[in-house]
């Protein structure tokens, strides 16, 4: 019975990706391809969290750090190398990756609550870390050439990215990995009992959510042609993923992506509406609002059962 | 500055350690009183220490306001991330709104008042916060292990159930307890706005250092809070006056991550997860 | 989507790889292929969303009979405002956009000076019957300090609401974001609050459409302007004071500082200390300790505007008192002015304006400081006031002198033009750095000392409003 809606949702889901990658030739307004490029970037920073905060249930907050790696590591390259941000940004990702493997280690000393602190920290000892470091501009505004890249090219790829990492957290979701997460988020010791590699999944997670973190961080720059610390490794872009899942709904799949399709455009349209500083105000009624009305997250009201 | 930072963080420690409520809105009701500091001295010349009695009824009330919207909408602890993130939005941006984002600093008469013990310059006002600060730990350390009012709080976070059968009522104390909090984080916020100057971005710059102090500490244990604000700001001081002032902050979050590798519980050992 | 099965048979890797590598495949030709069509397609779109710019050819040959041009740009502007789409129907008004960062790190900057100082501009232009005879709207979007949010803001200005022109943000990073942007789409505007230091500087290279105003100092390479943004002092240190030993620090948004050491170095002083700190240091007391132990002549502050009252807050606890103490920004603020009391006098610092002569005889300055203290509340004003103001008061002379909105007719206008600003007389350079020079100090920024809590230019001695102190009185 469901197989016909299946084969409809899907064809209906392809006609969307492909207008969408069709957007920017369409004449539409530059404005809304860069709200929509900003949109996709949080969407794939959302996914990608979702997968150690949602499934297991590890609040990493501490995405901005591996972010920002990605960020500065293509940019040095680009300043000082030439070499294009789309190039360097796989690598980028990499580096973050091998990076969260190897704080992971410490950092899965910790559970829960703990758990955060500890990440958010990461974000403040690599801020403070790349502010001192000369060799990184020593806290001052740098400005990566944009190699390679236009308006156009960043829409694409963030697209790209955003539905790369839609399809992997469907892998994930169905895979042992993704079985193994949300028993750990049920009871971390029972799963470890009964045979989940517990350690592993937990740094695998970690690494991968790093390696998407890196690479759109890596991106990330383009958009605006500058680069400087407080603009990367920014608790802000740490929190922004966690609020936009648990909005969205950190059990389902589609969760995060609504998630942040909602919170960014309206985080934008809120200061065009009220062009004042009230609309900090009004974003943050709205969250509450948002969050007391329906705790599950706003995906239940879309998908009745894709729920964890 | 230990005992500063030990009431700064206290507010949140009891909050989170009790009641496990993440209120992270905490460090905003520190720069609210801060702010509130400064408009009662600049507009009507009030000394700061008046201004702690008008910061504490207000902020108790406050906090009772806010702690029964969230039992009324019996909000789980993930939510209470987001909606502790979405009040202090609404009073970060309202402060902004009301008072534009300009930096302010409060002087007053003894600002600039200091001792010399030996080698080291002891400012007044720092002493005092951290008097205050020591002295309203105390207090807090008395209420919670020498009171009945105390016991029964901590009854009820060790086994809940227990401790309703034996006629504590968590629905009295709890609101009680969460205006408590909240009124120590404005205390501590009038003496930050003495030492340091602010703008309404100050919350988000010091929530990093608060939740530090917290979890160095570990939760809901108030000597730990007093341990921790020492050693941290004793950290800090000497960093400062080594290295580059730059590392100093850096410092002190190795040293949280250091103390949690080998304690993770936090100085205390005492958690109430 | 909707497979909650129980199937725990995972994902072949083989399904997984195909997937993921066509996915990525056909993410990256659709990349290729959008850059090349982007290259493309850049062309056309430019032209369609830019209002007037049909008009432009026309412009120019009936721009050589002065008689005509009167006729002429009353119809021009009725063209312009068919074209100019949003709202569709006629649009009396002159919009006029802007990214402002009202919240975020550069909150202050935003509220109270440039905001301010834009609808201030505003409300006088239209109580004078507006520009070109038409009413002026302004269009303000937070941008939060956040040089994205900035981007997007400024694409929105043009290319959703195509506003008619276009003023500057406040602070480096979002100025010079902006600038790009407007480039892009070819707008002409002007910004400030820029602090430029070496690699900024770069960036603000081969601008066409962008004419920054950077501090109101001037020159062509970097070395040149930093030698007018901080030579005077240098000059009045070296020759009115015995000063021979300097400490220096420097906040590290900025390497300002680290150039100031350069320069102190050229004028003969020896440096005997010097510190970058970090945006969130608050305490400088064991900085000033250090500073006390090198016990340097003179102390030289580059650190940002809340830095300013709690550094001296910290050397009066240490007992530091140099004979000169100079604060390169910070010390026009209230926190600093009021906040300090007693202690704020005898500061040396950047006195790139004053309510006092050489300023206050310059046309219409009385009068813009009675109408802004009464608009802005204060009884004092810094030097951003007027120069925040100056962006929009230059913007529409630039129109009033082309007598239109169209932006290359304004580009004109703005690289030939001498304005009358509250600065005195201002020009524009020539590329490749547009930037502004202020006649009247020949694009140096004089010395300015705070003498009853309010500064006071004090060198160069022709500029001079009274005499500076020297050494420094022991903090109160």
């Amino acid at each position: 019975m469901k197989g016909k809606y299946l084969i409809l949702i899907y064809l209906v889901g392809i006609v969307v990706i492909m207008l969408l990658f069709s957007l920017p030739f369409l004449g539409v307004p530059s404005f809304y391809l860069t709200l929509l490029t900003l949109t996709y970037m949080y969407i794939s920073l959302s996914l990608c969290w979702n997968w150690l905060g949602g499934f297991a249930g590890y609040l990493n907050l501490g995405h901005a750090a591996f972010f920002g790696v990605g960020a500065y590591f293509s940019a040095m390259l680009a300043i000082y190398y030439k070499v294009p941000q789309l190039l360097s940004a796989p690598f980028a990702g990499l580096l973050a990756a091998v990076l969260a493997l190897g704080l992971g280690f410490a950092a899965f000393r910790f559970r829960g609550v703990y758990f955060g602190i500890v990440t958010i920290s990461l974000v403040f000892i690599f801020l403070i870390f790349v502010t001192n470091l000369d060799a990184l501009g020593g806290g001052r505004t740098l400005f990566p050439p944009p190699l390679l890249s236009n308006n156009i090219v960043l829409y694409q790829v963030m697209l790209g990215s955003a539905l790369v990492t839609s399809i992997v957290t469907r892998f994930i979701l169905k895979s042992k990995l993704g079985w193994g997460l949300i028993a750990i988020r049920g009871d971390e010791d029972t799963a470890a009992c009964i045979g989940v590699p517990v350690f592993r999944y937990k740094l695998l997670t970690f690494a991968l959510s790093s390696f998407f973190a890196g690479l759109v961080g890596a991106i990330y720059p383009l958009l605006t042609g500058v680069i400087y610390p407080s603009m990367v490794f920014n608790v802000l872009i740490s929190v922004n993923p966690v609020l936009m899942s648990i909005l969205g709904g950190t059990t389902y799949l589609m969760g995060p992506v609504i998630g942040a399709a909602i919170l960014l455009p309206i985080s934008y349209y809120l200061s065009y509406i009220l062009m004042s500083e009230l609309h900090i105000v009004l974003y943050g009624a709205l969250l509450i609002a948002l969050v007391t009305a329906q705790p599950k997250g706003l995906a239940k009201w879309l998908f009745k059962e894709t729920r964890l | 500055m230990g005992g500063l930072y030990g009431l700064l963080g206290v507010g949140l420690s009891i909050q989170w350690g009790v009641m496990k409520i993440a209120n992270v809105a905490l460090p905003a009701f520190t720069f609210l009183a801060a702010y509130v500091t400064f408009w009662s001295k600049h507009l009507y010349d009030f000394d700061p220490f008046f201004s702690i009695i008008i910061v504490i009824p207000i902020s108790f009330v406050i906090g009772l306001a806010i702690y029964f919207f969230l039992h009324v909408t019996k909000v789980k602890p993930l939510q209470m991330l987001l909606v502790a993130f979405g009040f202090l939005l609404i009073f970060e941006g309202g402060m902004t709104a009301a008072w534009t984002g300009d930096m302010r600093a409060i002087s007053t008469v003894y600002s600039e008042v200091a001792y010399q013990l030996g080698t080291f310059n002891i400012p007044l006002v720092r002493l005092l916060a951290f008097v205050v600060g020591v002295g309203i730990l105390g207090l807090i350390y008395f209420l919670f292990e020498r009171t009945y009012v105390g016991k029964g709080i901590r009854a009820i976070v060790d086994n809940r159930t227990v401790a309703m059968m034996y006629g504590i009522n968590p629905h009295r104390t709890f609101p009680a307890i969460f205006g408590l909090a909240t009124v120590l984080a404005s205390v501590a916020g009038v003496f930050v706005g003495l030492t340091y100057s602010f703008t309404p971005q100050s919350t988000f710059i010091w929530l990093g250092k608060i939740l530090a102090i917290v979890v160095l500490a570990g939760m809901g244990s108030i000597k730990g809070v007093f341990a921790a604000g020492l050693i941290l700001a004793l950290a800090e001081n000497i960093t400062g006056s080594i290295l580059p002032v730059a590392w100093s902050d850096f410092v002190s979050y190795i040293i949280l991550i250091f103390v949690l590798l080998i304690k993770p519980m936090g100085i205390s050992g005492r958690s109430y997860e | 989507m909707s497979e909650g099965s129980l199937s725990k048979r995972g994902v072949t890797r083989r399904g997984f790889l195909t997937v993921a590598v066509s996915a990525i495949v056909a993410g990256v030709v659709a990349g290729v292929g959008a850059y090349y069509a982007g290259l493309g397609a850049a062309g056309p779109a430019a032209t369609v969303t830019m209002p007037g710019s049909a008009t432009t050819v026309t412009r120019t040959t009936t721009v050589t009979a002065p008689p005509v041009t009167t006729t002429v740009t009353t119809t021009r502007t009725e063209t312009v405002t068919i074209t100019a789409a949003p709202p569709p129907s006629e649009r009396k008004e002159i919009v006029i956009g802007c990214s402002l960062p009202l919240t975020g790190p550069n909150a202050g900057l935003g509220t109270s000076f440039v905001r301010p100082a834009y609808t201030l501009w505003a409300e006088r232009i239209n109580r004078r019957g507006g520009l070109l005879g038409r009413p002026v709207r302004l269009l303000i979007y937070d941008d939060a300090s956040d040089p994205a949010k900035n981007t997007a803001n400024v694409e929105k200005l043009i290319t959703v609401d195509k506003v008619d022109l276009l003023l500057g943000s406040a602070g480096s990073e979002l100025a010079i974001a902006q600038l790009a942007v407007a480039e892009k789409y070819g707008y002409t505007t002007t910004q400030t609050h820029i602090m430029p230091d070496r690699s900024t500087w770069d960036r603000l290279k081969g601008f066409k459409y962008g004419f920054p105003i950077a501090n109101m100092a001037a020159g062509q390479t970097f070395e040149e302007y930093l030698k007018n943004l901080l030579g005077p002092w240098f000059d009045y240190l070296n020759e009115q004071t015995d000063a021979k030993t300097i400490a220096i620090v420097n906040g590290k948004y900025s390497s300002t500082g680290l150039h100031a050491k350069e320069l102190a170095a050229e004028y003969g002083l020896r440096l005997v200390y010097e510190e970058s700190y970090e945006l969130s240091l608050a305490d400088f007391v064991p900085m000033m300790t250090k500073v006390k132990a090198a016990n340097p002549d003179v102390f030289m502050s580059m650190g940002l505007i809340a830095d300013a009252p709690e550094q001296v807050k910290a050397a009066r606890l240490v007992g530091f008192n140099p004979k000169a103490w100079y604060i390169f920004i910070g010390a026009n603020y209230p926190g600093y002015l009021q906040g300090l009391g007693e202690a704020a006098n005898y500061t040396f610092t950047l006195c790139i304006w004053a309510p006092t002569e050489p300023w206050l005889s310059q046309p219409g300055v009385r009068e813009y400081i009675e109408e802004a203290k009464q608009y802005l509340g204060r009884d004092w004003l810094a030097f951003q006031d007027p120069m925040s103001y100056t962006v929009a008061h230059i913007m529409g002379e630039a129109v009033q002198e082309a007598g239109t909105i169209d932006q290359e007719a304004i580009r004109k206008v703005f690289s030939t033009h001498i304005f009358n600003t509250y600065f005195g007389p201002i020009e524009f350079q020539q590329p490749p750095y547009q930037l502004a020079v202020p006649k009247l100090t020949k694009g140096k920024i004089p010395v300015a000392q705070i003498q009853g809590n309010r500064p006071v230019p004090v060198w160069p001695p022709d500029l001079a409003m009274a005499k500076p102190v020297y050494p420094k009185p022991p903090w109160p």
